[in-house]
């Protein structure tokens, strides 16, 4: 298969720009599985596409949008109904397919005994073991030191896994940035257990001449896209800031504009914020958006709602 | 149950007030004492320490004022959230940092409560409102945000403050009018108190003050409560109230109870029903912070109490509400119900604690330990075979084990069984004998 043939099969087969990287690295052999959220409508096809590069797909469930939330075409990791899937019932069936893909029906099938999303059910949250979290991370064919990191720090209320991941860095390199995972130039999915883990560094250089190898300009994208400032305050609430520069006088950074990089807009609150300035000084959890000198409003990140919310400026390089 | 049994269950609205601000205070001194001993630099360094002796120069009677604050309330609950999530320790730069100045603020809203003489700073960078004399008054500053330290002094009966070049004084002694304020605050807004005065008085959107909050509060209280009651159908009319009978009543002696009675949505139009949700959600909560031990199984979250208690006020029948505690007995009976122990999430404590033992320990945990454990000890180690026998011998002996439940569904997933799984999550299916459990 023609190099660019691959990159044409997994947008048109899936409908969607995400993840590309995730899914080359799975047929070089460097991911073990991976987890996709398909339209109904195309599960059919992608399977038989899928199958032609090699790749084995399962489907768990049917995710739906809850009723009036405006479904964003990205990856619906929150918020979402499921019902099961049942074989055949692709037409007229609204929301996504969540499958596993694996180059073996045996690793996909591992990646969905321990890929339980917690769910409400009956009225009560389904939750499950801690050990199956790091079961789905070594099926996924994460960095075993990245699996227990994700499994120890991966609770919003109590830690904020950017920040314990920035306090175990020495550098943030830009082969273990994870910010944009939900963008189409995506280099890394997992979080690392810190931005310069050796384990992450060596999948993404093995990952990015695998890249060069099916697009040169492809792989170009990707590494400028992971290469920059960025903003974060949680997960979900993460900014590429562009042309940013740091002050000579404060600890103030310029920037020119501002990307949101999570996969839900109704989170983006900051970037309406960001939109009306030009320069920005944290301080204190609280993000101050500047002007030229006019300070136009200020975002109060907070660790007593449910997310340890921490304003910070990541610099990869 | 009858009314009279009611009132021997539960605290009467007076009882109440004062079990709260006893708590309140025993709560303030608790946050402030970790602040002070496990991030003293911080403290420090943000004031708090400086701002927490300062308190602690109250004078005597003066401590029951001051609780009545509803900026502490809302101080203490924030604290408590992060001392209890250890933000204080993991990031206290971020908004442990920002909390402890804004402390600054709080004791600046007591000024009026302190003795002459004493003089304080507030230097929190987000000061976008001064909440004043308890938080009955509320002054923005009228050409935009600023950053400034600001410092106020308590002289000769007026609160003096400095803040971006422009000094304000603040006649304390009653009665305050209008007038008054305006001439000494020049360059500042005047609010009345947005949480209570925007959500249900609708003041004056240009913020003119009348008499002072305190009477001004209990008349147009009473104008807004019986504006509310005409607009309700029967049934909220008559819960209506009797949840706002306490809050009149009380109104006795000072001029609202703060800190018993927040609404938080200050966006202007509150429909009537919503308010009487508000109004009934918050009392209830905070009832049930001074009555621990209510619901001993699982005090539900503050949005699912909020969730029950709205369709427990509002799915009632209107004959059974005749006096406060005949609402409260109906709630309190609703949320119990609702809360019954099958309910619970699964708790996976027992399994979880497991998966930082090594794996030698753990084989000779799964050789030596008997029931439940013995079975977490297998699925640990990814034997689901001899976790899925030995939770269903388990559960043989304990049918009601619901954490053996999930953990059989679970480990039937393990074992490709997807049908069995969902049988028991899904369907919630308990029996033994079903083959969904047992063929796999």
């Amino acid at each position: 298969m023609h190099p660019s043939d691959l990159l044409r099969d997994l947008i048109q087969g899936r409908g969607s720009t995400h993840q590309l990287s995730s899914y080359i690295a799975l047929i070089a052999g460097l991911r073990r599985s991976l987890d996709d959220w398909i339209p109904p409508d195309r599960l059919d096809s992608w399977t038989r596409i899928a199958a032609r590069l090699g790749l084995t797909v399962i489907p768990d469930c049917l995710f739906c949008d809850l009723a009036g939330a405006p479904y964003t075409g990205v990856v619906p990791t929150t918020r979402a109904t499921a019902e099961p899937w049942r074989s055949g019932a692709s037409s007229g069936s609204r929301g996504m397919v969540h499958v596993f893909v694996s180059s073996s029906r045996e690793r996909a099938e591992e990646a969905l005994a321990a890929g339980w999303y917690s769910l409400v059910v009956h009225g009560r949250p389904i939750t499950k073991p801690l050990v199956d979290h790091g079961r789905l991370g070594m099926a996924f064919g994460y960095p075993e030191c990245c699996v227990k990191f994700f499994m120890s720090r991966n609770d919003w209320p109590r830690w904020n896994t950017l920040a314990e991941s920035f306090k175990a860095s020495r550098q943030t390199l830009w082969e273990c940035n994870c910010l944009t995972k939900h963008t189409p130039c995506m280099m890394i999915y997992h979080m690392p257990c810190s931005f310069d883990c050796s384990a992450t560094t060596a999948y993404s250089r093995s990952l990015f001449e695998v890249i060069r190898s099916v697009s040169e300009g492809y792989a170009e994208r990707v590494r400028d896209s992971s290469i920059g400032t960025f903003l974060t305050v949680n997960e979900v609430v993460t900014y590429r800031l562009v042309s940013a520069q740091l002050s000579d006088v404060d600890a103030s950074i310029s920037y020119r504009r501002a990307f949101y990089l999570g996969s839900y807009h109704e989170n983006d609150n900051l970037g309406r914020l960001l939109s009306r300035g030009d320069r920005i000084l944290i301080q204190s959890g609280t993000v101050f958006v500047y002007r030229g000198r006019d300070l136009v409003g200020t975002s109060d990140a907070r660790c007593d709602l449910g997310s340890m919310d921490v304003p910070l400026l990541l610099r990869f390089a | 149950m009858h009314s009279a049994d009611a009132e021997r269950t539960f605290p009467s609205p007076e009882k109440l007030v004062i079990l709260y601000q006893k708590l309140l205070a025993f709560r303030l001194t608790y946050v402030a004492n970790a602040f002070l001993t496990e991030c003293a630099e911080l403290a420090e360094a943000t004031g708090f320490t400086a701002n927490w002796f300062l308190l602690n120069r109250l004078p005597r009677g003066m401590l029951a004022e001051a609780l009545r604050c509803p900026l502490l309330d809302q101080w203490v609950a924030c604290a408590e959230r992060l001392i209890q999530h250890r933000a204080h320790l993991l990031y206290p730069h971020a908004h442990p940092q920002r909390h402890l100045k804004e402390f600054s603020e709080v004791v600046l809203s007591l000024a009026d409560v302190l003795p002459e003489g004493e003089s304080g700073e507030a230097n929190s960078l987000t000061i976008h409102r001064l909440k004043l004399l308890r938080g009955e008054m509320t002054l923005a500053p009228s050409r935009g945000l600023e950053d400034h330290t600001l410092r106020w002094m308590r002289r000769t009966g007026r609160l003096l403050i400095e803040w971006g070049g422009d000094d304000i004084a603040i006649p304390l002694s009653p009665p305050l009018h209008e007038a008054t304020f305006t001439a000494c605050v020049k360059s500042f807004q005047v609010l009345s108190n947005p949480r209570i005065g925007g959500a249900i008085l609708d003041p004056d959107p240009a913020g003119h003050l009348g008499p002072l909050p305190s009477q001004r509060m209990r008349t147009a209280l009473g104008n807004a409560f019986r504006s509310l009651h005409d607009e309700l159908p029967p049934f909220y009319a008559r819960l209506f109230d009797a949840l706002c009978h306490w809050v009149t009543t009380f109104r006795s002696d000072g001029p609202w109870v703060a800190g018993l009675l927040q609404i938080a949505d200050t966006s202007s139009g509150l429909a009537s029903q919503r308010a009487l949700e508000a109004l009934s959600m918050d009392y209830y909560q905070r009832w049930l912070v001074c009555c621990p031990g209510f619901h001993p199984i699982n005090r539900p979250e503050p949005k699912t109490l909020a969730d029950r208690l709205c369709s427990a006020l509002l799915s009632g029948n209107d004959s059974r509400f005749s006096s406060w505690g005949d609402v409260i007995d109906h709630v309190a009976s609703s949320i119990s119900t609702a809360e019954a122990p099958e309910g619970r999430s699964p708790r996976w404590d027992a399994v979880d604690t497991l998966v930082s033992i090594s794996e030698n320990d753990l084989r000779d945990l799964a050789a030596e330990a008997k029931g439940f454990q013995r079975a977490a000890a297998a699925y640990v180690l990814g034997e689901f075979h001899a976790a899925q026998q030995l939770l269903l011998r388990y559960l043989s002996t304990d049918h009601q084990s619901e954490e053996s439940w999930f953990l059989l569904a679970f480990t039937l997933r393990h074992l490709g069984d997807i049908a069995g799984f969902e049988e028991i999550i899904f369907n919630e299916m308990r029996d033994l004998h079903n083959s969904a459990v047992v063929e796999s």
